[in-house]
């Protein structure tokens, strides 16, 4: 943090990698769904689920596609595309090891501004059937997003704020000495409830809960259902992997090669959120946003002011 | 085999289930969740996302034309069965899946033409359906004519394709003027009360009107019996009351668990239900309901999404002590006696009480339930409607009244009746119904 780091000769991965990335992903995705299968089912006193994501997929892969009356099918179908894409989007900066796809010098706001598209994608699902359920599935989602973005946004700019950067891997660099995970434990915590938030998922899927038969995804079936719950299991896994660059030292660690590092504290920060899920009742977005706007943002600016502090106090800036 | 139908039989080893409940199919209801659970078939929220359409008990001609429109609602490869007897869960459920393995698109008789004693029971005529301008945008348990559409492939569910009606506009409570969608909730919902059918006037997410009634009549003696134990009809050896009563608020107590979005302590208390209802020793079961109690009163989460909610947290109140009563009563004779002067005055908190009338029901009447309905959010009606626990499968005017048939016990109630005043001191829902809702409610 003292003085810049040396930029190495090639930071970036080689660029057939962006063509792995999506397969990456999606097995990433997988994975959190065999294990969240396999909670579940231990949950009920069973064995197994570890086959569960393998017949979703055929299942969804032969169920036939819906349409409804009077839809309007260009934004539906579209709302369901566009999750898994943002998901890929969004993965582009974060370092899989020491390096990621794409190093943007903006990787944060990049990051930010795609995961964005789920307020689209989870709106556009809701709207585009003409039904009710799915429609107020898709306001909840838009109240949800105007509850976790504010405070979403100031962990995320902490974090960059710690490292005086926009780029990822500098965030990483930064985080040689100290994680920020120790340095700023308010903006991991809210990250990661946010991230949770994001991808509606556990406590927060009001907007596709089973209350709603289903809100915003009440009225997919076949190929749409499988890109939108797809979608939304890539997003979670993003996200939770966002989360080992800004806060976790990224690929740091010892022994094991640094993508080995990313995997396993990927894979920690999703357990939390599969486990949170089961513990947590659903969050009713009304209460959310009185907590987030009059708990979470000034925590987070606080969380910020003292990161600030500390990065002058080093003779950053 | 080629590749589609390769996937189709390995998709068919956990199907999704769609599970509609009858005014008297609780008995095949609880074997059908003890089952489903056992082989960790998903139970699915909507008909979109089924394959399998399961009916619990015998539907009668308003449920049976309702499941005809959410058959239509269901993609290929589905199918669907009716079961009679719990005993015959099993069997049924195996027949389904080789059913989805075989693949081939189901063009057989609609649910309702397969149903019980002595062939269709389709009538004349459904209550709900009228030609008045009617905005149908949702999908599930709406009966509305679907046949226009059966010929592509079974997706219709709304009447009058293409050129739907534009939503009247009204105020709201906020005093904009926002559209009135009227939309009918139930009877096929997951965690909801076997045949309830709530229509209800919304406004973006808030109910403005609401009017409950049940389908149909019940074919059967209710499960749940308060005064006597069920006989052998639905469940070979539920000889015990106590025990009995313990099941049925644990099953409540689970519903309005399931419905604030709380996985984990529902299913537990879904088990404890499944185990209790075998015969498993009491004891254990009663240490275990307790437990649970106790972690659903103490989570602060919960407590702190249902505070401010109008009467939310009362009805949590009186279910766990409900479930409660029935712990002590199941301990047996020396819980038993410390039962009615402890545990009596406290049954139900106050608010509650004004609502039920009585001190010793823990269940809310339909009447007293769509009172509590008007002004609230859908995610909090659901979960007055699972705290409310409204008895559906008796013919008792405890039910809030289905006399000898459903539609004749209808206009008994005029809709001026069901239309409310806002219960947490909310205006706005003033506006008299029009012409075109009267005549909507009106079936003489």
């Amino acid at each position: 943090m003292n003085e810049p780091m040396p930029i190495p000769a090639q930071v970036t991965l080689p660029w057939w990698w962006a063509l792995l990335l999506p397969l990456v992903l999606i097995a990433a995705a997988w994975a959190v769904t065999a294990f969240d299968a396999v909670v579940t089912a231990r949950t009920t006193g069973r064995r197994g689920g570890f086959a569960v994501p393998a017949r979703e997929v055929a299942r969804l892969l032969v169920g036939q596609r819906r349409r409804t009356v009077a839809a309007d099918p260009v934004l539906w179908r579209a709302g369901s595309a566009v999750l898994p894409v943002a998901a890929v989007l969004a993965a582009v900066v974060i370092p899989l090891g020491a390096r990621p796809v794409a190093d943007l010098g903006i990787g944060v706001v990049w990051f930010n501004a795609v995961e964005v598209l789920a307020w689209a994608a989870v709106w556009m699902a809701g709207w585009g059937p003409n039904s009710v359920l799915s429609l107020v599935g898709g306001y909840r989602f838009v109240a949800q997003g105007l509850a976790y973005e504010l405070p979403h946004m100031f962990a995320i700019i902490t974090a960059a704020l710690g490292a005086q950067s926009l780029r990822v891997t500098d965030i990483v660099a930064a985080q040689h000495d100290l994680w920020f995970v120790l340095l700023m434990p308010v903006a991991f915590v809210v990250f990661l409830i946010s991230t949770a938030a994001m991808a509606f998922w556990g406590p927060f899927d009001a907007p596709v809960a089973a209350d709603l038969a289903g809100g915003a995804a009440a009225e997919l079936s076949g190929a749409d259902r499988l890109l939108f719950s797809g979608g939304r299991w890539m997003l979670l896994t993003t996200a939770a992997a966002m989360a080992v660059p800004l806060f976790l030292g990224g690929g740091a660690g010892p022994l094991l090669p640094e993508w080995a590092w990313v995997v396993v504290k990927t894979a920690a920060v999703l357990a939390v959120m599969v486990w949170a899920r089961r513990r947590v009742p659903r969050i009713r977005m009304d209460r959310w946003t009185e907590i987030s706007w009059m708990v979470l943002v000034p925590l987070t600016l606080a969380q910020a002011l003292v990161v600030s502090i500390v990065v002058l106090a080093q003779g950053g800036l | 085999m080629d590749l589609s139908s390769w996937l189709r039989r390995y998709a068919a080893g956990r199907p999704h289930v769609l599970l509609v409940v009858s005014r008297g199919g609780t008995g095949v209801r609880l074997a059908l969740e003890a089952e489903l659970s056992r082989r960790g078939w998903p139970i699915a929220a909507g008909p979109a996302d089924a394959d399998v359409l399961l009916v619990a008990g015998a539907p009668g001609p308003e449920l049976g034309s309702a499941l005809d429109a959410v058959w239509a609602a269901i993609p290929q490869p589905r199918t669907h069965a009716t079961i009679l007897d719990a005993a015959r869960v099993a069997v049924e459920l195996d027949r389904a899946a080789a059913e989805l393995v075989a693949g081939h698109p189901m063009t057989g008789p609609l649910p309702s033409q397969t149903t019980v004693d002595g062939g269709p029971v389709r009538s004349g005529e459904v209550t709900d359906r009228d030609d008045a301008p009617h905005v149908h945008r949702s999908a599930h348990g709406e009966h509305s004519d679907h046949t226009k559409h059966a010929g592509h492939g079974g997706h219709g569910e709304m009447r009058m394709p293409g050129g739907l009606p534009m939503a009247d506009l009204g105020q709201d409570r906020d005093g904009l003027t926002l559209d009135q969608l009227q939309v009918t909730l139930g009877p096929v919902l997951s965690d909801w009360p076997a045949g309830l059918v709530l229509a209800v006037v919304l406004q973006g997410d808030v109910v403005q009107r609401a009017h409950a009634r049940l389908v149909d009549d019940p074919l059967s003696l209710p499960f749940w019996s308060s005064d006597t134990p069920m006989t052998d009809t639905d469940r070979g050896d539920a000889a015990d009351p106590s025990r009995h009563a313990a099941a049925r608020e644990l099953d409540a107590i689970a519903r309005f668990l399931a419905v604030a979005g709380w996985p984990a302590p529902a299913t537990r208390a879904r088990r404890l239900r499944d185990e209790l209802l075998a015969g498993a020793s009491p004891e254990p079961m009663c240490a275990a309901a307790e437990a649970l109690c106790r972690q659903v009163r103490r989570s602060r989460t919960l407590r702190r999404m249902l505070r401010g909610l109008p009467h939310a947290l009362d009805l949590l109140t009186v279910r766990l002590e409900a479930l409660g009563q029935a712990i002590v009563a199941l301990r047996g004779p020396a819980g038993m006696a410390a039962t009615p002067e402890e545990r009596r005055p406290t049954t139900v908190s106050a608010a509650a009480r004004e609502h039920a009338g009585s001190p010793l029901r823990s269940r809310l009447n339909l009447d007293e339930l769509e009172r509590l309905l008007v002004g609230t959010d859908l995610a909090t009606a659901r979960l007055l409607i699972a705290g409310a626990d409204p008895i559906t499968d008796e013919d008792s005017d405890r039910t809030g009244g289905s006399a000898p048939h459903a539609a004749a016990a209808v206009p008994a109630r005029r809709p001026e009746q069901a239309v409310p005043v806002g219960t947490d001191g909310r205006d706005g829902e003033g506006e008299a119904p029009s012409a075109g809702h009267d005549s909507r409610h009106s079936h003489e």
